[in-house]
C-alpha cells in the first residue's frame, strides 16, 4: 500500500515538475503537442502495467519509467520512448503473467508516442515559419538555363545528365534544407557552366549540312535486294507487300558527308510510310523500328491500311555510333515454316547411333533424310501454301532528315549577340569590346539573378572578359567566361530573398522576389517579361494581378512542371518500378501486343492529375472517378473495349469494372506488390500517405514479411496477414493500415482484376478467394472496393488537408509548420468553395501572405 | 594490368623542363623503387591507404557467421570465397550500430551519429574524410567517393558514405569510365592548353563570384546563412582543389597500360539500357580501378557503396531468378534465402577477386599493395532489420602493424565504430581515445 502511494505521487509530480520547466524555459515550443492524452491516456496505462517493474523500487533492464520525461527532442529519452512504443507494440511487454493490455490501450499510448516523436521531428526541422534561400534544384537549374539562354540540350548532353540528382525531404526536391551544396557539386556547377557556355556561344558554319535522304522500298537493290524475290514478298509499283519479315535500309539513307547514317550526334527526323492488312486472322499488326547499337526508335500498332498508309514520324536525338542502317521489324507475322520433329528426332537417333559405336547405322538413317529432302530442322508451314488471307505489312518508303538546326546560327548566340553578328563579334577587340560586353551583360545578368543588377556587379562580370581578353582571347571566348561566371554566381544559383538584419521579422517579399516565387512553383523556372514587367511596375504584391497570372502561367506549357515536379513526386512515381513484374508469373503483362504497358501504367496517375488540372475538375476525383486516362493497350489491359490509339485519352469506365480513382490504378497496385504478390500493408501505407499525408509510424524492429505458405497450405495473402493480427499489439497498428491495403486485393500485382487468390505460383485452389471486405478506422464497414470508395469520398477533408499540406510544402520549400494550421484550413475551404479545383488551391496559396512573406 | 610507372617525380624537377618532362614516356631514374636503393627507406615512402564499403540492406547472417573462433575458424557459405585470405582478414562478430538496423543505417554507418530522425537529416563528419584531412594531402585526391549510382541520395537511400566537417555529403561517381579519365587520362596538346586557360579562366571566376557572395553575406537571415556558408565552403573547396589541380598539372599522370586504357574506353553504368549491363563486369571493373588508384598513388582514401540500401543489381547471368531487393524481403521462404545467400556469395566472389588484384600488386618492399592498406567492410543492418549481427570483416594491413584474428567475437553489441577506429589507428590517423561511439582501438588486432 505505501509502495502504491509513493509511486502515485511521483507519477502525478514528477512530469508536472518536467512540464512546468519546459515552460519556464521555453515558452514557444511546447514539449508535448498533446499533453491531454498524456494524462489521460499513458499516465494510468503506465502506472498499472509498467511501474512494478521499471519504477522506483525495481528497474528491470536498467529502465525507470516514472521519472522519464516527456522531452522528446531529447535522444536519450526519447530512445527510452521509442523502446516503450516498440515492445508494446510487439507485445513483449507487460510479460505474460502480467494483466494484458487492451487494444485499445495500447493504440492509445503506442499512437500518443508515435505522434509525440513525429512532433519533435517537425520541431527539429523547423525554420520558424520562414522560407530559407536554397539553390535551384536540377531540374531547376536545366529549364532556367533554358529559359535564360534560349537553349535545347540533346538527351545526355545538358545540365539534367551532368548534375547529380538532388535529395528531397517532406517528399519534394524543393525544400531547402534537403538542397545541400559540397564542393563536388559546386564543381559540377563549374563543368556543366562551361558547356553551357559553349553551347550558348557558337561561332562559323553549320559543322555538317542538313539533308533528307529518302529510299522507295520497291526500288532496293544490292545488299538487301534478297527481300524481294522471297515467297513471303510482293513486290508492287509503290512499294513492298511483306507476309513474314521485317524490311531494313542497308546503305541507302547514309549520308553524303561522312558516308554514315548519322554524321554528327544531332537531332534527325526519321518517317516511314507503312499500311497493314490483318488479313483473316483480324489481329492488329505492330512493328518495332530500331538501329542496332542505338535502341529502339519506335514500336506499335501500325494503324494505316495498305490502300491508306500511315506516316511514322520520329524527331530524336541520334548518336554517331551505332548501325549504319533503319531495321522495321514485323512483330506478329504468321508463320511460313514450322518445325520438322521428324527430322530432330531421326537427327537424334544418328548421332546416338554414331556415338555408340554403330557408324554405319548412323550414316545409313543420315543418308536417308537427305535422300528424303531433309536437310533442315525447318520445313513449310501447310497454311502457308494459300497466302491470300495472311496479315500483311505494305511499305512504301522510309526517310531520314538531319541533323536538324532550327536556326543559323543558334537562337542562343543571336539573342547574346542582337547588336552585333557572330562574326563581327570574332574580331572585337579592347575598349570596343569591353563596351559590347557590358551590353551583352547589362541585358544577361538582371534576367539570370531574377533582379535589377547594381552597375558593379555588370563591372565584375565585365572584368572577368576582359581578363580574357587580355591573355589573348577572341571575344566570343571571353563572353564565354562571362557566362560561366554568371551562372556561378551565388545570385544566380541561390534562391535568394535577403533581410536586412538577421533578426529581421517577418517582412513582406519584394515585387522581384513574388515574381521567382512564382516561376520557380509553377514553372520551376525563371520569371518571363511579362512577370519582370509586373515585377517592375510594382504590381505582384496585389493578389488579384498574381491570380491573373496562375491563370496565365497554368496555362503556359512550361506548367508541365506542375506533373513533373509536383504531381511525380506526390504521387510517388520515381518508385513505380522499384519491384521488377516476375515475368513468370505474370506473362501477359509482357505478351507482343501489350509492348509499352508498362510505361502507360506508370503514366496514368500523371495523365489523371493532368486531366484533372487543365480541366478544372474536383481533386475529389482522386477517391473515386467514373474515367480515366488511358490509351488502347492500358484500356483493353482493363478490359474497356472502344478505344484506339497510343494517346491517352478520356476513358469512361463501366461502373461494374471495380475501376475509379487511384486506388484502382495499376501503378498503384504494382508500388504496393513485390513483383510476386501483393503487399496490403505497403497498399495501405501508400493510401495513407498519399491522399492523407498520414503515414503510419514505421514497424517495431525485427518485425518479418508476411510468411510464405508453408508446404500443404494454400493461404491467402490476407489469409496470412490475418494471423498476424491475431496478435492483440500488431492489431492496434494494423487496424489503422490494413483496411486500406486490403480493400485493393480484388486488384493484383499488375493491377488486374481478380476474384481469387493468384502470384507466388502457378496453381491457386478454388478455394482461395480474395476477401476485400474490412473496417475503416472510424467503423465504417466496406463489404467491396466500391463501398471502400464510398468510405474514402467520406473522408474527402482529411483528403483536401493532406494535399494541401503537400502543395504547400512544394509551393514554399519548406515543411509544414504548426503556424501554418489556419493557412492550411483556409485552403480546404476555398477549395470546397471552388468545386475542389487543383486551381482553387494554388490560387488560395498564391494569394495568401504566407506566399509572400520572407 | 600493369602500372608503368608511378607517382613520386619531385615537382622542382617537374617543372623545370614541363614540355620535355610531359612529353617523355617516363625518367626511369625517378621512380622510388631505382631511386631508393635501401628497403627501409623505402618502406617508409611507401604510404598507408584505407577504404570503406558498404553492402546494404544486410547478408543472410544464418550463412555470414563463422561458428568457431581464431585464425583457423571455418568459413561458412557466404564467406567461403575468401578462404585463400585467412591471414589477411579478420571476421567480427558482434558489432552493432546503435542508430542503424531498417533502412537508414547507412547515414549512420561511418558517423556514428543519429542522422536521420524521420525526415530530419542531420550528420556529422564521417571517418574516411577524418582520415582524407590527414593522409590524403599528398594525393591528387584527396579521397574518393564510388557507388553504384551517382550523387548523395540525401534524404532516400544513400549513394555515398562521406559526409564533410560541415554535414554535407560526398557527391559519388558510379561511371568507371569517368573515374579512369579523371585518374589517368592523358591530356592532349589541346587539352592541356585548354586546361591552362580553364585554370586562368577559374581562378579570376573564383574570385568574382566571392564577391557576390560576400554583398549577400550582409543581407542574410540566421537561418540563411548556412546555407550561405555551404556556398562558401564549397567555392574555398573548389579554391583549394584549384590550387591543388596546378600543382599536379605540371606533373604527369600515371601511365597505365593501354589495354586497361581501352577497357575503360566507354561508360559502363546501371542506367544503361536493358540487358547491356552486366554486374559481373562492372564489379571487376571498379574493383580494378580501386587497385589502379591506389596502386598509382593517386588517392589514399576511398568509400565506396557496393550494394545500395533497399536496392541491388539482377544476376542472370548466375541463376538467381529475382532481384536483389525482391529477394531481401525474403519472407523466410527458402527459396529466396538461398537465393540470398548466393547472391552474397557472388559479392564474395568479387570481392576475392578484388583482393587477389590488391595482393598482387608489389610495393617497393617487396610486399604487397593489400599489406599497405586497409579494407573494412559491413552494412547497416544484419539480417532482418537487425542493429546488430552486422557482416563486418576488415583486411589487409600486414605491413601496417595490423595481427589478423581470422575469426574475432567481440562482446555482444559492440559499436561498429571500434573497427572504424582501429582502422583510424593503423592508418596514423590521430583521433585520440574518444571517437565517436567507440570504446577504444580493438587491441586483438594490434601486432
Amino acid at each position: 500500500m505505501i509502495g502504491f502511494r509513493r509511486s502515485m505521487r511521483t507519477i502525478l509530480l514528477a512530469p508536472l515538475a518536467t512540464f512546468l520547466l519546459a515552460f519556464a524555459s521555453s515558452a514557444a515550443e511546447p514539449l508535448v503537442s498533446d499533453r491531454a492524452s498524456y494524462e489521460s491516456d499513458v499516465v494510468p496505462f503506465l502506472e498499472k502495467h509498467c511501474f512494478s517493474c521499471h519504477g522506483p523500487e525495481k528497474q528491470k533492464g536498467d529502465l525507470r519509467l516514472d521519472d522519464l520525461e516527456i522531452d522528446f527532442a531529447d535522444t536519450s529519452t526519447l530512445s527510452h520512448w521509442i523502446e516503450v512504443m516498440d515492445n508494446i507494440n510487439l507485445g513483449e511487454m507487460p510479460p505474460e503473467d502480467e494483466p494484458v493490455p487492451t487494444v485499445d490501450e495500447i493504440s492509445a499510448v503506442a499512437g500518443w508516442i508515435a505522434s509525440e516523436i513525429r512532433h519533435a521531428e517537425q520541431v527539429a526541422r523547423s525554420t520558424g515559419g520562414r522560407v530559407m534561400i536554397r539553390r535551384l534544384n536540377r531540374t531547376e537549374y536545366a529549364n532556367t538555363v533554358r529559359d535564360l539562354l534560349h537553349l535545347d540540350f540533346l538527351p545526355g548532353e545538358g545540365p539534367l545528365d551532368v548534375l547529380p540528382p538532388d535529395g528531397a525531404l517532406d517528399g519534394f526536391d524543393k525544400v531547402s534544407k534537403a538542397l545541400l551544396l559540397d564542393p563536388s557539386l559546386m564543381n559540377q556547377y563549374f563543368d556543366v557552366a562551361e558547356i553551357v557556355a559553349d553551347k550558348a556561344v557558337v561561332t562559323g558554319p553549320p559543322p555538317v549540312p542538313t539533308r533528307t535522304n529518302r529510299m522507295e522500298y520497291e526500288n532496293i537493290s544490292g545488299g538487301i535486294e534478297y527481300i524481294k524475290h522471297g515467297r513471303d514478298t510482293i513486290v508492287t509499283e509503290d512499294g513492298l507487300i511483306t507476309m513474314n519479315q521485317g524490311m531494313r535500309s542497308d546503305e541507302n539513307l547514309r549520308h553524303p558527308w561522312s558516308d554514315k547514317l548519322i554524321p554528327m550526334r544531332g537531332t534527325y527526323r526519321l518517317r516511314l510510310r507503312v499500311g497493314a492488312d490483318p488479313g483473316e486472322r483480324g489481329e492488329p499488326l505492330y512493328i518495332r523500328i530500331s538501329r542496332s547499337g542505338d535502341g529502339d526508335i519506335w514500336s506499335g500498332k501500325v494503324t494505316g491500311t495498305i490502300e491508306e498508309p500511315q506516316v511514322i514520324e520520329v524527331t530524336r536525338a541520334f548518336d554517331v555510333p551505332g548501325s549504319d542502317e533503319i531495321q522495321v521489324r514485323f512483330e506478329n507475322p504468321q508463320s511460313f515454316s514450322r518445325v520438322n520433329y521428324f527430322y530432330t528426332d531421326t537427327r537424334k537417333r544418328a548421332d546416338d547411333a554414331i556415338k555408340e559405336g554403330r557408324g554405319s547405322e548412323g550414316g545409313r538413317i543420315r543418308a536417308r533424310n537427305f535422300a528424303e529432302g531433309m536437310i533442315g530442322q525447318s520445313r513449310p508451314e501447310p497454311e502457308s501454301f494459300d497466302t491470300s488471307g495472311y496479315a500483311r505489312l505494305f511499305f512504301d518508303w522510309i526517310e531520314l532528315e538531319g541533323p536538324i538546326y532550327e536556326q543559323w546560327p543558334p537562337k542562343s548566340t543571336d539573342a547574346l549577340f542582337s547588336k552585333v553578328s557572330i562574326d563581327e563579334a570574332e574580331t572585337l577587340e579592347g575598349e570596343e569590346a569591353l563596351n559590347r560586353a557590358r551590353e551583352i551583360f547589362g541585358e544577361l545578368l538582371p534576367r539570370a539573378f531574377r533582379r535589377p543588377v547594381r552597375e558593379e556587379e555588370i563591372d565584375r562580370i565585365v572584368k572577368v572578359v576582359r581578363a580574357e581578353q587580355e591573355a589573348g582571347e577572341p571575344f566570343p571566348e571571353s563572353v564565354r567566361a562571362g557566362i560561366i561566371a554568371t551562372l556561378c554566381s551565388p545570385s544566380f544559383l541561390l534562391l535568394f530573398e535577403s533581410l536586412d538584419d538577421p533578426e529581421e521579422d517577418i517582412r513582406p517579399l519584394d515585387d522581384y522576389e513574388i515574381a521567382s516565387r512564382l516561376s520557380y512553383y509553377l514553372w520551376s523556372s525563371m520569371p518571363d517579361e511579362e512577370l519582370f514587367s509586373l515585377a517592375e511596375s510594382g504590381k505582384l504584391s496585389d493578389p488579384k494581378v498574381r491570380a491573373a497570372q496562375v491563370d496565365r502561367m497554368l496555362s503556359d506549357p512550361k506548367a508541365e512542371a506542375m506533373i513533373d515536379g509536383f504531381a511525380s513526386q506526390w504521387l510517388k512515381a520515381g518508385e513505380f518500378d522499384r519491384f521488377d513484374v516476375d515475368s513468370r508469373l505474370y506473362r501477359d503483362y509482357f505478351a507482343v501486343e501489350n509492348g509499352g504497358l508498362n510505361e502507360a501504367v506508370n503514366r496514368e496517375p500523371l495523365a489523371f492529375f493532368r486531366e484533372i488540372l487543365e480541366k478544372d475538375l474536383s481533386a475529389l476525383q482522386f477517391l473515386d472517378a467514373d474515367w480515366t486516362m488511358a490509351n488502347e493497350t492500358l484500356a483493353r489491359w482493363y478490359g474497356i473495349p472502344g478505344v484506339s490509339g497510343s494517346n491517352f485519352q478520356r476513358v469512361a469506365l463501366p461502373s461494374d469494372s471495380g475501376r475509379g480513382g487511384l486506388v484502382a490504378m495499376a501503378a498503384v497496385h504494382k508500388w504496393g506488390s513485390d513483383g510476386n504478390r501483393t503487399k496490403p500493408v505497403e497498399r495501405g501505407k501508400y493510401l495513407l500517405e498519399v491522399l492523407f499525408n498520414d503515414p503510419p509510424p514505421p514497424p517495431p524492429p525485427n518485425v518479418d514479411e508476411v510468411e510464405p505458405n508453408v508446404q500443404g497450405e494454400n493461404l491467402t495473402v490476407r489469409q496470412r496477414l490475418d494471423k498476424h493480427r491475431e496478435i492483440e499489439s500488431c492489431r492496434a497498428c494494423h487496424a489503422r493500415i490494413d483496411p486500406y491495403g486490403l480493400a485493393l486485393e480484388n486488384f493484383n500485382v499488375v493491377g488486374k482484376w481478380r476474384t481469387k487468390q493468384d502470384g507466388e505460383r502457378g496453381y491457386w485452389p478454388d478455394e482461395a478467394v480474395i476477401d476485400p471486405s474490412g473496417t475503416f478506422p472510424n467503423g465504417r464497414a466496406f463489404e467491396n472496393i466500391d463501398e471502400f470508395r464510398d468510405g474514402l469520398v467520406e473522408q474527402s477533408d482529411r483528403f483536401l488537408r493532406g494535399l494541401s499540406e503537400k502543395m504547400l510544402t512544394y509551393a514554399l520549400g519548406r515543411g509544414i509548420e504548426p503556424t501554418d494550421r489556419g493557412l492550411v484550413d483556409g485552403l480546404i475551404e476555398t477549395m470546397k468553395a471552388n468545386e475542389h479545383t487543383f486551381r482553387s488551391l494554388i490560387h488560395g496559396i498564391v494569394e495568401s501572405d504566407t506566399f509572400v512573406q520572407k | 594490368m600493369n602500372v608503368l610507372s608511378r607517382q613520386p617525380l619531385s615537382r622542382r624537377t617537374a617543372l623545370q623542363g614541363v614540355g620535355a618532362t610531359l612529353s617523355l614516356p617516363f625518367l626511369e631514374a625517378m621512380l622510388p623503387k631505382t631511386a631508393l636503393a635501401s628497403t627501409e627507406a623505402a618502406t617508409s615512402a611507401i604510404p598507408s591507404r584505407g577504404a570503406w564499403f558498404y553492402f546494404g540492406t544486410g547478408m543472410n547472417m544464418r550463412q555470414f557467421e563463422p561458428e568457431n573462433e581464431g585464425q583457423d575458424f571455418t568459413f561458412p557459405r557466404i564467406l567461403k570465397p575468401l578462404e585463400k585470405f585467412r591471414g589477411d582478414l579478420t571476421v567480427f562478430s558482434g558489432t552493432y550500430l546503435e542508430h542503424g538496423g531498417g533502412h537508414h543505417g547507412d547515414y549512420t554507418f561511418l558517423t556514428g551519429v543519429e542522422a536521420k530522425k524521420g525526415g530530419a537529416i542531420q550528420n556529422t563528419v564521417s571517418c574516411d574524410q577524418v582520415a582524407a584531412e590527414v593522409i590524403g594531402r599528398d594525393t591528387r585526391f584527396p579521397s574518393l567517393q564510388l557507388c553504384i549510382q551517382r550523387g548523395t541520395g540525401f534524404g532516400s537511400n544513400l549513394r555515398t558514405l562521406s559526409w564533410n566537417r560541415n554535414g554535407v555529403p560526398l557527391a559519388s561517381e558510379n561511371d568507371p569510365h569517368v573515374v579512369f579519365n579523371r585518374l589517368f587520362k592523358v591530356d592532349g596538346p589541346e587539352e592541356r592548353e585548354a586546361r591552362e586557360r580553364g585554370f586562368r579562366r577559374r581562378g579570376s571566376i573564383l574570385d568574382v563570384v566571392l564577391d557576390d557572395a560576400r554583398g549577400l553575406e550582409k543581407k542574410v537571415g540566421r537561418n540563411d546563412k548556412e546555407k550561405l556558408d555551404e556556398y562558401f565552403n564549397s567555392i574555398r573547396e573548389v579554391e583549394k582543389q584549384l590550387e591543388r589541380d596546378k600543382d599536379w598539372s605540371v606533373k604527369p599522370k600515371p601511365e597505365v597500360d593501354p589495354e586497361d586504357a581501352e577497357r575503360y574506353a566507354d561508360s559502363y553504368s546501371i542506367h544503361m539500357p536493358g540487358g547491356q549491363f552486366v554486374y559481373d563486369k562492372y564489379a571487376r571493373l571498379m574493383y580494378d580501378l580501386i587497385t589502379l588508384a591506389f596502386q598509382t598513388d593517386s588517392t589514399r582514401v576511398i568509400t565506396y557503396v557496393v550494394r545500395q540500401e533497399s536496392s541491388g543489381g539482377v544476376f542472370p547471368e548466375f541463376g538467381v531468378s529475382k532481384g536483389y531487393h525482391e529477394l531481401s524481403h525474403h519472407g523466410n521462404d527458402p527459396k529466396n534465402l538461398e537465393e540470398l545467400a548466393a547472391v552474397d556469395t557472388i559479392y564474395q566472389d568479387h570481392w576475392a577477386y578484388f583482393l587477389d588484384r590488391m595482393k598482387s600488386v608489389k610495393e617497393a618492399d617487396g610486399r604487397s599493395l593489400l599489406d599497405h592498406c586497409l579494407l573494412g567492410y559491413s552494412s547497416g543492418m544484419g539480417i532482418g532489420h537487425s542493429k546488430n549481427r552486422l557482416p563486418t570483416a576488415m583486411f589487409g594491413g600486414n605491413a601496417m602493424g595490423v595481427e589478423h584474428q581470422g575469426h574475432l567475437r567481440l562482446k555482444d553489441d559492440t559499436p561498429l565504430s571500434a573497427v572504424w577506429h582501429t582502422m583510424l589507428d593503423r592508418l596514423d590517423v590521430p583521433v585520440g581515445d574518444s571517437f565517436q561511439d567507440s570504446p577504444g582501438v580493438i587491441r586483438d588486432l594490434i601486432a
